[in-house]
């Protein structure tokens, strides 16, 4: 790992700590011996209040690249999640997670996570990643709203 | 006052404007929020006005505090938005008439807020004057300075200016030059701004007011990413010697004092040159000296008096802010045997002078107590939670310290792994130890009557501070290990020894709460500590019956656990006592019927059966009971129970599979049936029936698919030849091809009625995916892929969605699988499989261009697009000549569209069809039988692609999907690399083609490229490069040479 990726994700952690939204979770992951790996975190990303995603914590894994954050984090949910714009795989398809596309190294952690919050009541009609998800929310918004509601029901956290 | 060279308005326009600030801002005017938008608009007109400079005399003069307010800000919005329309000769003069206004603001005692907006359009007026070369206000802050003392402007208001300036300049959005140049004359002040803020501190505090101490405190905060580490250092003693408190009977601290300077010290730990573990001996160690005389008393106090005052609340943030500085000296020194050095302090040092460990272990001491206060998080308190970041942060520095102290230091050679273990890991798990104990006792739920007086907002705030604790306890995991499920274990058997009828579970649950949140750290092996916990002792004596929560996290804990029974021995049918394994499951088991715990019981029950299929399966008599008896679970959670079922059965020999499969299935055929018989009667109801049948069927056939199946696949050994061929010999089982039949009719009549309704075409689109498979990863009840793709056929030409478009694609997979018996070697399809294919392929092309031939449809569907590209890939993999067996109209319309796609703006549409198209290329010219083929489609088709893809680079397809198009161009050139040249060079010079900024020299030097290289790299830079020029973006950093040399 490069000094900048280390000492972004040192950095990007410390900011976490200090101040982060209600209910979202992201720490780094552990090896058995309990040294920590900084290239990969596990967090949770809350449903909004009010929307059918409500009382779901949702898990996903931020994978970083050896060269962030020119390159930005992979985020994959755990396990994959029924939703529009999240690849049968569990990756999410956003376009600030895309080099190509918004992707920007002064993107933070935080703004990541809340731009995921924000994508799973507001999915994007042009980036079909799952055409489960996203066949039955172009066809059936009651239908889809009700699955969602169900999904939300099994991510209640413990 | 020299004003003549300001603007001058008319002086109804300053009436008017005056009339407008009163009128938005008096609080005696009661506005609507739209009459105040409107009243504001216009006042932001007038000020917006070149000649609105001459607002800010008559404002700054005016009686009424808000208009003078209006004056400031007027300064400061002209200065920093509109100071291209100032006349730049005047600059001086109005500068100096800003601080002569200043001056005299303070000495009439303005309000802050004015005083305020003035510094700052002071400070604004520095970065437009200030840089440059030669400077136009070269020692814009010493005169300034000296301005302001000569009208004699108190300390305190110096103080609050050189907030502003320190605050504006790090925040002005300058260029590198000028930002470095502002900087400069900062970092040239600082000798006399250090000066000025330790007089103000140093003041004994009857000789200054304690304003002039609080804006001497805030200056500093606002100069310490500025001041260099040796000018921070002289600080530290002074800021603590405003935390001493008055000696005499009780100790009094000044909170007026005591708080900013926490707050100050908090500031340079964090954002310093001395933040991030710097200058332990200048801040760290005086810190620690601090809090060993005075930090016990205050917490004490708090602990006795049941409540966190100003002064006790501040030091908490301060212990989390040294502990966030100085984690790595923490760890280092906690056995450390040397004895501090002597620092300057502002109150007495003990003598002799303490070891630094003593010192590192109260400073663990003190922060563990507010980890523990007492009370409720969220509720009673709102501190402890600020301080779990430390330990976890503590033991990553444990972990990742250097061991080892001097030899001078300890005596001894220095052994690194022998000092951890011997002094700093003994002294790392007492603390650790006290931690587990805090928090368990810190996660405990209040009883109900305390709980229902809780708002929703403080149980989900001690909701997630539950969740955050468990997160600290991992840490705790590493350093204390089996010693914490020891102390957990022992808890609860003391807990429930001791425990009354009438008692609550909360304490229990508790203790279950922390064994749960470490699980991801317990290694999968055997412990005795476990053994415990799911045996007789604990989990044989945790209720049954009410007491949700407590049996809630009971049933977390064992689902949590799940895989760790594995490393227990299979407990035979008849052996009288239970295995922990079999005591969950009837812990589980028993939870199933009651409503509010069904969730998490059938979830632990699915993880349960998934990890220790091998072990259940001799009890599957006992499950065949668990069957029988489900009627009162609730439809939702009754898939997860058969899933669960059905993955203890997959342990079984196929042939003994059979009757269980027979017994789980049937039913649920049977009721899918029904449901579709019912359908005219109470089409809603049966409709919902039907869609938990097709899970239902789902979890089955997911609970019998094998774990670990990839390796299987590779898995050519003798074993597992039989393995597969055992159950391909059940499969034939009379029984088993009934089954199989009942589930596919049922499954046809579900498409057949409903295969429009979204509800069911999600469920049958998990249905599909579950019960078919590779050959490797057979079950009994995997259907075969034809009949399959005939309903999805059926089902598209109803409704053409992306779904049965994809499970399309899977389903062509599955009908030319890799051979089993020589997996290397890729076999063709069988004819009766080429034929299905063809049929499918016709269907579907047939559908799908007819609906891609509306107007409009292709835009507003890229799923459909996107999963039709990916069907017909698949089809390119596994069915190439079937595209050669179309009627070649069929084939040519399919073409067609695919190049039409290459200018769809959507990007998955695009990138879809441009991979089907190489695909095809690729395949069809490297397919010895199908050369005729090759030939022929390069004559009707080639041309076209290459105008579709040129036309892509030159404006029509979205930047994006260069990549894509490249890759397609590479291919052309590559298999048609004569013919491509013509054509390129053909549509290049054309008078039709797309309107662009390529000159014809550009278009040679592309063409040069790409056929005189034959590289894939330089092809893409080539294609790159001209599609810059094409639309005009061509910068001058990107020379076109540069690019391809």
């Amino acid at each position: 790992m490069s000094g900048i990726c280390r000492a972004r994700l040192a950095e990007e952690r410390k900011q976490w700590r200090k101040d982060h939204p209600f209910g979202f979770y992201a720490k780094p992951t552990k090896a058995p011996d309990g040294s920590m790996n900084l290239l990969e975190w596990e967090v949770g990303i809350p449903g909004k209040a009010g929307t059918p995603w409500e009382g779901g914590v949702y898990k996903l894994m931020m994978i970083f690249p050896e060269d962030y954050p020119s390159k930005p984090p992979k985020c994959k949910f755990t396990p994959p999640l029924f939703h529009p714009n999240v690849y049968p795989s569990g990756t999410v398809c956003l376009s600030i997670l895309d080099e190509e596309k918004s992707w920007k190294p002064a993107i933070t952690i935080k703004q990541v996570l809340l731009g995921i919050q924000d994508l799973l009541n507001d999915p994007n009609i042009n980036d079909p990643a799952q055409s489960d998800a996203y066949t039955m929310f172009k066809n059936d918004k009651v239908a889809y709203e009700r699955r969602i509601r169900q999904q939300a029901r099994e991510n209640i956290p413990k | 006052m020299a004003t003549a060279f300001l603007p001058v308005l008319a002086q109804q326009d300053v009436d008017r404007a005056i009339q407008l600030i009163q009128q938005t801002y008096s609080p005696q005017q009661r506005l609507s929020p739209e009459e105040q938008r409107r009243l504001q608009q216009e006042l932001f007109e007038i000020q917006r006005r070149p000649e609105a400079w001459g607002l800010v005399l008559p404002f700054l003069s005016h009686s009424d505090p808000n208009v003078q307010f209006f004056g400031a800000h007027t300064i400061q919005v002209k200065i920093t938005r509109d100071w291209d329309s100032f006349p730049q000769d005047a600059a001086t003069q109005l500068r100096d008439l800003l601080l002569e206004l200043t001056g005299r603001a303070i000495s009439s005692g303005q309000s802050k807020v004015i005083l305020r907006k003035l510094f700052v359009a002071i400070t604004s007026l520095a970065i437009k004057l200030h840089p440059g070369n030669p400077s136009k206000w070269p020692d814009w802050l010493r005169s300034t300075l000296n301005v302001f003392s000569g009208m004699g402007v108190s300390r305190e208001h110096l103080m609050d200016f050189l907030s502003i300036v320190a605050e504006e300049v790090e925040s002005a959005d300058l260029l590198p030059p000028g930002k470095a140049q502002m900087r400069e004359s900062l970092a040239e002040a600082v000798p006399m701004i250090t000066q000025a803020i330790s007089t103000s501190i140093s003041t004994p505090p009857a000789q200054r007011s304690s304003q002039e101490l609080v804006s001497a405190l805030k200056c500093l905060q606002a100069w310490m990413s500025i001041l260099p580490a040796n000018d921070l250092t002289p600080f530290v003693p002074l800021l603590l010697s405003l935390m001493v408190p008055t000696e005499g009977p009780s100790l009094e601290y000044d909170e007026q004092a005591f708080i900013p300077a926490s707050d100050t010290l908090q500031e340079l730990l964090s954002h310093s040159a001395l933040s991030d573990g710097s200058g332990t001996k200048t801040v760290t160690e005086p810190l620690l000296l601090w809090l060993d005389r005075y930090g016990n008393a205050i917490v004490q106090t708090t602990i006795q008096g049941g409540f966190v005052d100003d002064i006790s609340h501040s030091l908490c943030k301060l212990l989390v802010a040294l502990g966030d500085h100085s984690a790595m000296y923490f760890a280092k020194n906690i056995a450390s045997p040397v004895q501090v050095a002597p620092v300057p302090c502002p109150f007495p040092l003990p003598a002799p002078l303490p070891l630094i460990s003593h010192l590192v272990q109260n400073f663990l001491k003190v922060l563990l107590q507010y980890t523990a206060l007492p009370g409720y998080y969220g509720v009673d308190e709102e501190e402890s939670e600020m301080t779990l970041s430390f330990w976890y942060l503590f033991q990553e520095a444990l972990w990742n310290v250097d061991y080892g102290f001097d030899v001078t230091e300890d005596g001894d050679a220095g052994n690194l792994a022998e000092e951890r273990d011997r002094d700093m890991m003994p002294v790392a798990k007492a603390v650790y130890s006290e931690l587990v104990t805090v928090l368990r006792r810190k996660v405990v739920w209040p009883p109900k009557d305390i709980l229902n007086r809780w708002t929703r907002d403080q149980r989900d705030k001690f909701q997630a501070y539950r969740r955050d604790a468990g997160d600290t306890l991992i840490n705790a995991y590493y350093v204390l290990r089996d010693d914490m499920l020891s102390f957990y274990v022992n808890d609860l058997l003391q807990r429930l020894a001791t425990r009354r009828e009438q008692d609550g579970w909360e304490e229990i649950e508790a203790t279950l709460h922390c064994v749960m949140a470490v699980q991801e750290a317990v290694p999968v092996e055997d412990s005795p500590h476990l053994r415990q916990i799911f045996g007789p002792e604990i989990l044989g004596k945790l209720p049954r019956a009410g007491d949700d929560r407590v049996r809630r996290t009971a049933l977390h804990l064992i689902g949590s656990y799940a895989s760790w029974f594995t490393t227990q021995p299979a407990q035979l049918p008849d052996s009288p006592t239970p295995s922990p394994l079999m005591n969950a499951i009837s812990y589980v088991v028993s939870a199933l019927p009651d409503a509010v715990l069904c969730l998490a019981a059938a979830n632990a029950l699915r993880d349960l059966c998934d990890a220790n299929r091998v072990a259940l399966a001799p009890h599957i008599g006992a499950f065949g009971e668990l069957h029988a008896g489900l009627t009162g679970i609730p439809d939702t959670e009754k898939a997860k129970v058969l899933q669960s079922i059905a993955s203890v059965i997959q342990a079984l020999p196929p042939t003994e599979e059979i009757p269980p499969v027979e017994a789980i299935v049937s039913p649920v055929v049977a009721k899918l049936f029904e449901a579709l018989q019912s359908a005219g009667q109470l089409p809603e109801e049966a409709k919902t029936m039907a869609v938990q049948q097709l899970e239902t069927l789902t979890g089955v056939a997911r609970g019998l698919t094998r774990v670990n199946d990839s390796l299987l696949a590779l898995d050519d050994s003798p074993e597992v030849q039989a393995a597969l061929e055992e159950m391909n010999r059940a499969r034939e089982d009379p029984r088993v091809l009934k089954l199989r039949e009942g589930i596919l009719s049922a499954i046809r009549g579900t498409v057949e009625l409903w295969s429009s309704d979204a509800s069911i075409s999600d469920a049958l689109s998990d249905l599909f995916k579950a019960i078919t498979a590779l050959p490797s990863d057979v079950t009994l009840i995997s259907l075969p892929p034809g009949p399959l793709l005939e309903l999805v056929c059926l089902a598209a030409q109803r409704q053409l969605t992306a779904v049965w478009l994809s499970l399309a694609s899977m389903l062509i997979i599955q009908l030319n699988p890799p051979s089993l018996i020589a997996p290397t070697f890729k076999a063709e399809p069988s004819p009766e499989a080429s034929a299905v294919a063809l049929n499918v392929l016709q269907v579907l092309l047939q559908t799908a261009l007819g609906a891609f031939a509306q107007p409009g449809v292709m835009v507003s569907n890229p799923d459909i697009v996107q999963a039709f590209f990916g069907a017909m890939e698949a089809f390119v993999h596994h069915f190439l000549p079937c595209f050669y067996r179309l009627p070649p109209d069929l084939l040519n319309a399919l073409i067609q569209c695919a190049i039409g796609a290459l200018s769809l703006q959507e990007r998955y549409s695009l990138t879809s069809a441009c991979t089907f198209l190489s695909s095809l290329i690729n395949r069809t010219a490297t397919n010895d039988d199908l050369s005729a083929a090759k030939t022929a489609f390069g004559q009707t088709h080639g041309f076209l692609i290459l105008r579709a893809i040129l036309f892509g680079f030159a404006g029509v397809a979205p930047r994006s999907a260069m990549p894509n198009l490249i890759e397609l161009l590479s291919t052309m050139i590559t298999r048609f690399p004569t013919e491509s040249k013509k054509w390129i060079t053909d549509i290049l010079f054309a008078e039709d083609f797309h309107p662009c900024r390529a000159t014809p020299e550009a278009k040679n030097k592309f063409i040069k490229t790409i056929f005189g290289s034959r590289s894939l790299k330089r092809t893409r830079d080539a294609a790159q490069q001209f599609t810059l020029v094409a639309r005009g973006l061509e910068g001058s950093a990107f020379g076109y040479a540069t690019v391809t040399m």
